[in-house]
């Protein structure tokens, strides 16, 4: 009667770890800056910018005309991109949304197409692509 | 035996007791300014701004880990409560964070100009750098080049020669080249060479100088340099500098100029 006692625990404890389907984008994200990380697209930022080139190109009456826009990619110790989130602030540093949100919809669909992140540890860490506004136009992707 | 535990339970009973009045007794002679550098000490700047609104240090340090993340919004409504409390203590890292990483060069610049307004006959280093070296760095951003001369001659008088950045020099060089003075530019580049021989920046800065030049086989001799000097160049984890120079640049400049 006692070994069953404890043989069930056991069984419940092994069908649940098979049963949880591990996402390693559920794992915590540790700051591109700790531990040694030193993420970086191949490339580094020159891909970025090329990345960016054409909409940066495109472009030229953006609204509010001034401002700054940070998207933070979060990626697997894999390299796999999981959610990114968006940072919109005007000149004043309040936040805002350029060409009322359709502007930040094609520089997430951008940065979703790009690959090829690499780190000198395996952490799922985070990225920041930077984007300066000015005079309606992009001016400044780093 | 049982005895003797009964007499150890209430001794070491006693001592902890003791420890928690003493360390409460403690605690109560410290005034709310000493109880907030304690909670601040310990990275735990939200205690510390409870027990003291008017702590500049915990309000600069809450808003660090916003910033470094991208969350300006969030990052400068700490800050510029630090700046309130403390300006001549806040100044120079505001103006340093707008100008590293988010290249808000008028902001910056008005930041660096009211620290110095502040300190007067003191030279500032906001973030360890001179204040000179990075009003330079802003009118740089700016691409008004005979200011960030100006600026960056100020650091180096300031710094004297021998012990400037040596980006400075980089710096005067490339704002030559874009006035289109190559042959300054040339010069200023090799004042960066006078001091160590490892600087890719100027090697690249060169090699475009002397091709506009038309001197093209030093162009083609330092672009090789800058290639072989890469290791040495100026990087930095956490910020992409105004004037940073990658491999892939380098490689697609090798490949117009026909260098093997």
């Amino acid at each position: 009667m006692m070994k069953k006692l404890l043989i069930l625990p056991l069984l419940l404890v092994t069908f649940l770890s098979f049963s949880q389907e591990k996402n390693e984008c559920d794992e915590h994200s540790i700051p591109y800056w700790a531990n040694g990380i030193n993420s970086r697209i191949e490339g580094e930022n020159p891909t970025l910018r090329k990345a960016f080139k054409e909409i940066q190109l495109t472009q030229s009456d953006i609204t509010p005309s001034s401002g700054f826009i940070t998207l933070r990619l979060n990626i697997t110790k894999t390299g796999k991109l999981c959610e990114i989130e968006k940072f919109q602030i005007d000149e004043n540093y309040e936040n805002t949304e350029f060409n009322d949100g359709e502007l930040i919809k094609e520089l997430e669909e951008i940065a979703v197409g790009l690959t090829n992140w690499k780190r000198d540890q395996d952490y799922k860490t985070y990225n920041l692509i930077r984007l300066k506004i000015n005079k309606g136009r992009i001016e400044e992707i780093f | 035996m049982k005895r003797f535990f009964k007499y150890l339970f209430i001794g070491f009973g006693s001592l902890i007791l003791l420890v928690i009045i003493g360390v409460a007794i403690w605690w109560n002679t410290k005034s709310d300014s000493e109880k907030s550098n304690f909670f601040a000490n310990i990275h735990d700047y939200g205690t510390a701004i409870e027990y003291d609104p008017e702590n500049s240090d915990a309000w600069m340090e809450r808003s660090v880990s916003f910033n470094k993340a991208g969350d300006f919004k969030k990052g400068f409504e700490f800050l510029d409560k630090a700046v309130e409390l403390n300006p001549s203590l806040h100044l120079g890292y505001r103006g340093w964070i707008r100008l590293r990483k988010m290249r808000d060069y008028d902001k910056a610049l008005a930041d660096f100009n009211r620290l110095d307004s502040l300190t007067p006959n003191f030279v500032d280093a906001p973030w360890g750098e001179d204040i000179d070296f990075l009003r330079g760095e802003c009118y740089f951003g700016k691409k008004n080049y005979p200011k960030a001369i100006e600026s960056f001659d100020r650091n180096i008088k300031n710094q004297k020669e021998d012990w400037a950045d040596i980006q400075s020099f980089v710096y005067l060089g490339l704002c030559e080249y874009e006035l289109g003075n190559y042959a300054k530019a040339v010069t200023e580049f090799q004042r960066a060479l006078k001091q160590t021989e490892n600087v890719p920046e100027s090697y690249f800065g060169m090699a475009k100088a002397y091709q506009k030049l038309g001197q093209i086989e030093k162009a083609k001799e330092h672009i090789l340099k800058a290639e072989n000097n890469m290791r040495y160049k100026r990087d930095d984890v956490y910020n992409e500098f105004l004037n940073e120079i990658y491999l892939s640049e380098i490689l697609e400049y090798k490949q117009e100029m026909h260098v093997k």
